[in-house]
């Protein structure tokens, strides 16, 4: 089965700046992964890359078995880390837009997100909080039924009830073939959904598998882990 | 896709335009029913109202067209339109086509404004002024036609080459923009869009200049007091600029259209 | 949502939490388990965790996988009398070895249960 996505060798440097280096990992479809490491660490350059906002100094990063273009960018549901929608448009505008440029996009779904999380289609994005602008993005992403969701930071900037719901949707939205992937450094309260992880220290993979595995090798849990191998 | 693109394109830049156009109209109206009085301070002032709306228009339309590009595509807006699943030269394509209809329409709503004008005058001084307008026109046109000139071809052909040479300088604009982008000149954006805007256009100045002394090495003026011939002469080296600048316009768009297209699609570096 | 204790694998917690409920009988013999997704979003779990929860109580006979119609807890009374007090036994032993490590010899111990039950039986 094709991996949903797939790197290999892949390595990004900015100028003299390395920013990824032989990065080899597959995300198979119907897994929900974490991709976690410190700020700097190269998640966000990874998932630029993967969204082909960027281009790989060398090696390849693979959609479904594509390189990163139009196609790809069909399957490919997206939510950056900060504020990226056009401010005086009113939240239905964006539904509709999104609606229009994607096929997946399952506009009742949107609604029903709306309603759960209490937002007015009516409002304009510049009105609303910066918690209740995040929400919405997150509904424009989690609306549509892509094959693979590249979550930068989805529960960061959220309170904790809306934190639940937001891993109840990425729950919800699980299917065999598609998967997810999330960047956070906020393990502890995640990492009971992830399938598999993905540590990434300077531009580098050093430690990636199914989280069971690593939980039963290195008896601890992910978030020790993590403070561990990350120590300052 | 880029039908959507055009859609989303037109209804952004309307929300400012369109306000604008009507009041530009309303205005001329105003201005209209001013003259049907005395010339007086209060309709001076309305005429140097109506002019500084139309030079806003202007004014308001290239800046969307700029503002459009740098804000949409290479600000945190891109991170939404780059991952659409449309490829980057329809995204240039779409702001391209818009800067087109905005510029056409602005220059229609000129226009209206100054017939606008005439409208709160009484409909038999109009149609005086008309009938007046069309016999003058008549004329002229007969008289140019003796010197073998088509007065609607001419107008139709040099609309053209104005819209040609109009959309090659936006896709310059593009083209500069995305340079500025580029990671080298991550902290100085805006200053490297604006240096290469004018080195680009000082060099296709400097190109086309060398070009027109080889094609144009022949030509020849003989002094005439004849104003046929003149008109003749002049409407023969037009056509000849014409034919000349026209399709260097197109290749210079159609070359900064592929290159503003290639940049976004491979060095594409949103902050 | 549960939060679990992530140093286990958390798939063992899970069976844990379904093998009590179905020895308590708050699930009764027969009855329908949600679907792999419910209970992923109810648990806030990932749903092959739940799959490979589901899988290994088929495995050992408390679940009954129907092909299309779903997951049932076993009618086999039995099975259930016998997890029940496998979970007794479990709980007893930990409790007398705690006991015991508090000083307590195993007379004493009878006498302080006897003496807790008869508390509670009279209020």
């Amino acid at each position: 089965m094709t991996p949903i996505l797939e790197c290999r060798d892949l390595s990004k440097s900015f100028g003299s700046k390395e920013a990824l280096s032989q990065v080899n990992f597959k995300l198979e479809p119907g897994r929900i992964a974490g991709l976690l490491g410190p700020n700097g660490s190269g998640k966000t350059t990874l998932l630029k890359l993967a969204n082909g906002l960027l281009q790989p100094s060398q090696g390849q990063i693979l959609i479904n078995g594509l390189a990163p273009g139009k196609e790809s960018k069909a399957l490919v549901s997206y939510l950056p880390d900060k504020t990226y929608l056009n401010d005086w448009m009113r939240i239905h505008d964006l539904l509709r837009f999104f609606s229009d440029f994607y096929g997946d996009f399952d506009l009742n779904r949107a609604y029903d997100m709306l309603n759960s999380l209490e937002l007015n289609e009516k409002d304009k994005l510049k009105t609303l909080s910066k918690g209740n602008k995040e929400k919405v993005q997150l509904i424009l992403v989690m609306a549509r039924k892509a094959r693979l969701y590249l979550l930068d930071e989805p529960i960061g900037g959220v309170d904790p009830a809306a934190r639940d719901y937001i891993l109840k949707t990425i729950l919800n939205n699980y299917s065999n073939d598609s998967s997810i992937l999330i960047s956070t450094h906020l393990i502890q309260d995640v990492e009971q959904i992830f399938d598999d992880v993905v540590f990434l220290k300077n531009g580098s993979v050093v430690l990636e598998g199914p989280v069971d595995d690593i939980r039963s090798e290195k008896e601890m849990s992910i978030d020790a882990l993590f403070r561990e191998v990350f120590k300052c | 896709m880029l039908g959507k693109l055009c859609k989303y394109e037109f209804q952004s830049v309307a929300r400012t335009l369109v306000p604008l156009y009507i009041g530009t109209l309303l205005l001329a109206l105003l201005n209209g029913l001013a003259m049907r009085f005395d010339f007086n301070f209060f309709t001076g002032l309305m005429i140097l109202a109506l002019s500084a709306f139309g030079i806003a228009i202007f004014v308001v339309t290239l800046v969307l067209i700029i503002q459009r590009f740098w804000n949409n595509l290479l600000k945190d807006e891109g991170y939404l339109m780059f991952t659409l699943p449309v490829s980057s030269y329809q995204l240039v394509a779409s702001k391209l086509i818009s800067a087109l209809v905005w510029s056409i329409l602005g220059a229609l709503v000129g226009l209206l404004s100054i017939l606008a004008w005439f409208v709160p005058l009484n409909i038999e001084m109009v149609a005086e002024f008309f009938r007046n307008f069309s016999d003058y026109f008549s004329q002229i046109r007969i008289y140019l036609a003796q010197a073998n000139i088509n007065v609607y071809f001419a107008f139709f052909r040099i609309c053209l080459s104005v819209l040609l040479a109009m959309l090659a300088e936006v896709q310059m604009l593009y083209f500069s923009m995305s340079v500025g982008q580029l990671p080298v000149f991550s902290r100085y954006r805006v200053g490297a869009s604006f240096i290469t805007f004018i080195l680009t256009n000082f060099v296709c100045q400097k190109l086309s200049n060398a070009l027109m002394n080889i094609v144009f090495k022949d030509f020849q003026y003989t002094a005439t007091n004849d104003i046929g011939l003149f008109l003749h002469f002049l409407s023969d080296s037009t056509l000849s600029y014409l034919n000349f600048s026209d399709p260097m316009n197109l290749g210079l768009l159609l070359l900064f259209f592929f290159g503003t297209g290639w940049i976004l699609k491979n060095k594409l570096n949103l902050e | 949502m549960l939060v679990f204790d992530a140093k286990r694998p958390i798939y063992m917690q899970l069976m844990d939490d379904m093998e009590t409920k179905i020895a308590s009988g708050q699930l009764k013999p027969g009855a329908k388990i949600e679907s792999v997704r419910d209970m992923a979003v109810l648990y806030g779990v990932n749903p092959n965790t739940v799959q490979r929860a589901l899988s290994e109580l088929e495995r050992s006979g408390l679940l009954n996988a129907q092909r299309t119609n779903g997951r049932f807890v076993t009618l086999d009374q039995e099975q259930i009398r016998d997890l029940r007090e496998k979970m007794a036994a479990e709980k007893i032993n930990n409790l007398i070895k705690h006991l015991e490590s508090l000083g307590f010899n195993h007379k004493e111990i009878l006498n302080l249960i006897e003496k807790k039950l008869k508390e509670m039986n009279e209020s």
